[in-house]
């Protein structure tokens, strides 16, 4: 009797360890290439804020890998260019002065710590890091060829296997042009989330486990003081402040120079652009929306007597004499230097 | 027998592991407590705030804009509840509308008090979270640490001379401003978020006891101890109740 009935308790049990396994709904092993993407968040360094991350296009270790891949190949373009012919990495993934067909002049944005940021490109028309490189494909940059970029992902086994892995698509030379585009521009965001600065010499300082020279301590206490008053837009650790502000570069704004007005239609945005970080400033240079400075001490020497006013200056660079001047010294100019160079990653 | 029974204990540790494994979380049971949201409406002379725009006058007879109106609020204290949450709010930005008081004990309350500002306990680097936005408040070590309790910035003008710009900024522990108690009637219900409607009298940060003359008392405050002892001042009456 009690074999029996022991019998019928396991088969019960059985039965329903196998129903439950169904409910659960495992994946069975197969030999077939499965579409399984790593979601991921990098490590941050001390002090970071949250990463931003994508709900459309959360960050995944395979899309960030073929984005990796696109950023340095030219075969996105019809010309042979890359993200690294201007976004170099020797120059902390920036440039020299890019001048458009028309001849006017931008500095290179950095592509470092993007993912914390909320808005991108200097007049902020971007709003979204998934979608800015979905501009690169136009006439200016890549000028891509769709047929052409087509074939070259059919040809191309690696690809094939890259978009699978990053986003399940089997056969992504039979989408249309735009969604090749987006998924391109998906996999470039995901990259360029994943790409934070490395520590600098700066940052090991403020974790006590590095020394700085007394010229950066001096200039630090400049950039951290109303003196020099460089913190209220670069407070660290991200050294920018995902708005934008007119920093007196002029007092009439035409044309580009009308920054963020361009994009809201608002004068009360008129010379406003948004701040960039100082991260690896040292190497990332022409400095301002337009490249008009060539070194740091130019940049110091504007802030320190060339500001100009207008309507929509930034109240805080009134918080200085009356003649909008901050009169450093050469000495202070001098330690603000070195302080912006301390905040070079010591390793790219 | 033996090898049966083995088979039927294996069984039964699978069927349990299973059921366990598949087991969804317990809803924790809803606390005996309620929530008060605060909607704070800002305004200038009893007109809406308008950001950007030069059309405010200020007691000492000047045209101010408002271009920057960020700060904290802490150290609530509702009946005998001394809460720690603390607020970052942004009075130009429609999210800087509305907070929400959780956890508060049933009954009838009295009147409502809080800091503008972080309490001590919170007003250390790490003490909060490193958003974006606090990461931007951050008061320099260097000039003492914390967060700047508030950044209050626009442009002013008088007469036909040039407009200038200001910055009213404060921080550092000892000018948190402890806002005087709002006498308000207002009841918690358990579980249920009930709501009161405050407003900023922005022109208050300018008004009394000092009204402020920007040309006399100056541009910014940050760092100079007498300006922002005014300022603190100006700001224990800003909140009135709708």
């Amino acid at each position: 009797m009690e074999t029996r009935y022991l019998k019928w308790i396991s088969l019960g049990l059985l039965t329903t360890i196998v129903f439950g396994l169904a409910q659960c709904k495992k994946e069975i092993a197969s030999t077939e290439k499965v579409y399984a993407p790593s979601y991921y968040l990098p490590e941050l360094p001390q002090g970071y804020p949250p990463l931003i991350n994508s709900e459309k296009n959360p960050l995944t270790k395979e899309g960030e890998k073929l984005g990796a891949y696109l950023y340095s190949d030219p075969i996105l373009s019809s010309n042979g260019m890359t993200c690294t012919s201007c976004h170099q990495p020797a120059l902390s993934w920036s440039g020299p002065l890019y001048v458009n067909p028309k001849g006017i002049k931008t500095s290179v944005p950095i592509h470092l710590n993007l993912g914390f940021r909320t808005v991108f490109n200097w007049n902020g028309s971007a709003p979204d890091l998934d979608l800015v490189a979905k501009g690169d494909f136009e006439p200016e940059f890549f000028n891509t060829d769709s047929n052409e970029l087509k074939l070259k992902l059919q040809a191309s086994s690696l690809y094939q296997g890259l978009f699978f892995e990053a986003f399940g698509v089997k056969k992504v030379h039979q989408l249309t042009f735009d969604s090749i585009k987006t998924l391109a521009s998906y996999a470039l965001a995901q990259h360029l989330r994943a790409r934070i600065a490395k520590p600098s010499t700066f940052d090991l300082y403020r974790q006590r486990r590095g020394t700085i020279t007394p010229e950066i301590y001096r200039g630090m206490l400049l950039f951290f003081s109303e003196k020099a008053d460089c913190f209220h837009c670069h407070m660290e650790p991200m050294y920018c402040d995902n708005s934008a502000h007119n920093n007196g570069l002029q007092a009439n704004h035409e044309g580009v120079d009308k920054g963020l007005e361009l994009v809201t239609g608002k004068a009360s945005d008129r010379g406003k652009f948004i701040t960039p970080t100082l991260r690896n400033l040292s190497k990332t240079g022409p400095y301002m929306h337009d490249g008009r400075f060539t070194t740091l001490e130019e940049v110091i020497e504007f802030y320190d007597s060339g500001i100009k006013n207008s309507e929509t200056l930034d109240p805080i660079m009134f918080k200085r004499h009356e003649d909008l001047k901050l009169n450093l010294t050469q000495q202070d100019k001098a330690d603000l230097v070195s302080f912006l160079k301390s905040l070079n990653s010591l390793e790219e | 027998m033996k090898p049966l029974k083995s088979y039927c204990s294996l069984a039964v540790l699978l069927a349990l592991l299973l059921i366990l494994g598949c087991k969804k979380e317990t809803p924790i049971p809803s606390p005996e407590t309620g929530n008060l949201v605060l909607k704070i409406n800002y305004t200038f002379n009893n007109q809406k705030l308008i950001p950007d725009s030069l059309i405010f006058r200020t007691p000492t007879g000047y045209l101010v804009s408002v271009s920057r109106l960020e700060y904290y609020l802490s150290g609530f204290k509702i009946g005998a509840t001394n809460t720690t949450n603390w607020y970052y709010l942004n009075g130009l930005k429609p999210e800087g509308n509305t907070l929400l008081l959780t956890d508060l004990a049933p009954g009838n309350y009295q009147s409502i008090q809080f800091s503008i500002g972080l309490i001590p306990e919170l007003n250390q680097h790490g003490k909060i979270s490193g958003t974006f936005e606090n990461n931007q408040m951050i008061w320099p070590t260097e000039m003492g640490g914390g967060y700047h309790f508030l950044k209050f910035e626009g442009r002013y003008k008088k007469e036909e001379r040039n407009p200038g710009g200001y910055a009213i900024h404060l921080g550092t522990d000892s000018f948190l401003i402890q806002h005087q108690a709002l006498p308000v009637q207002f009841s918690i219900h358990k579980n249920q978020t009930d709501t009161l409607h405050l407003t900023m009298q922005v022109e208050e940060w300018l008004s009394h006891p000092w009204p402020w003359d920007f040309e006399k008392d100056g541009n910014y405050t940050m760092g100079i101890s007498e300006a922002m002892k005014k300022v603190m001042q100006n700001g224990n009456k800003v909140f009135k109740v709708d």
